[in-house]
């Protein structure tokens, strides 16, 4: 497979693929006479699992983790837990600052038929409140 | 406005949580007001700036770009802009807020499918979360 052709079989941007190679996320694939990328079917496999890990919001970081944890013999499954779990809470600590923020802007925009000036403080604040909501 | 006391660049920088080099990128982004100086040169800040910084990373964190943090920090109605231009502009970042919402949810979804099928006993190369991921669409 040419390097377009894996991308339109994954989905995944010809630059995303070429930026997971050289940080390498992707496994340098064998070049053709003419120099051009070859791929086989693993690379398709593991950028469909970067994709995917990518889709539910993993950093990189992470995704290199569970790639090294997925080869190692001795690695446990425990640690894998851990981080789809502090990830989870991750993506709920957002949840509860984005509906926070999104109600102090539906506050404000209540608010905003009266003469009192509109303050980018209590903006500011939302991201606070957010703590205790 | 702010009465408190003044904060050098580092100061900021550390009360904020980020570091200086943040603290000069925002400023060239214009998500800060430029601050007044010192005769010797130093900038200093009101301490309302701590909080104006860490809403600046939070809200990157969230998913925000810094143009759209630049116009959430720019809905105020003052002398130059309409009432109704900001009540707009606020409308149009509660829809976006709501679409980031629910791609959260549809994440947090599936993650909780997912650490619900992990036991956390067996080996990582047979964990059934890197199973799942490798084999499905997680998340459609």
């Amino acid at each position: 497979l040419r390097i377009g052709e894996l991308s339109k079989a994954t989905g995944v941007k010809v630059v995303t693929i070429r930026f997971y190679e050289k940080t390498g996320i992707l496994t340098a694939p064998a070049r053709s006479a003419g120099n051009y990328r070859i791929f086989r079917g693993e690379h398709i496999r593991r950028l469909h699992f970067v994709r995917r890990c990518r889709d539910l919001g993993f950093s990189l970081e992470q995704v290199r983790d569970f790639l090294q944890l997925s080869t190692q013999s001795k690695a446990s499954c425990a640690k894998v837990c851990r981080i789809a779990e502090l990830h989870l809470r991750d993506v709920e600590d957002k949840i509860a600052d984005l509906k926070c923020l999104a109600s102090e802007l539906r506050r404000i925009t209540a608010s905003c038929t009266g003469t009192r000036p509109m303050s980018e403080c209590r903006i500011i604040e939302a991201l606070y409140k957010a703590k205790e909501c | 406005m702010e009465t408190g006391k003044s904060l050098k660049i580092g100061q900021l920088a550390q009360r904020s949580a980020v570091n200086l080099q943040t603290i000069r990128f925002y400023e060239r982004e214009g998500l800060l007001p430029e601050p007044p100086r010192l005769s010797s040169g130093y900038r200093l800040y009101t301490d309302s700036m701590v909080r104006r910084v860490r809403f600046i990373k939070r809200a990157q964190e969230i998913g925000f770009s810094l143009a759209e943090i630049r116009e959430l920090l720019s809905l105020r109605a003052d002398g130059r802009r309409e009432r109704n231009e900001v009540r707009d502009l606020a409308h149009a970042k509660i829809a976006d807020i709501e679409g980031k919402i629910r791609t959260l949810k549809a994440m947090k979804t599936a993650l909780t499918r997912l650490t619900e099928r992990c036991s956390g006993c067996g080996p990582a190369s047979e964990c059934p979360i890197l199973e799942s991921i490798d084999s499905e669409e997680v998340l459609r």
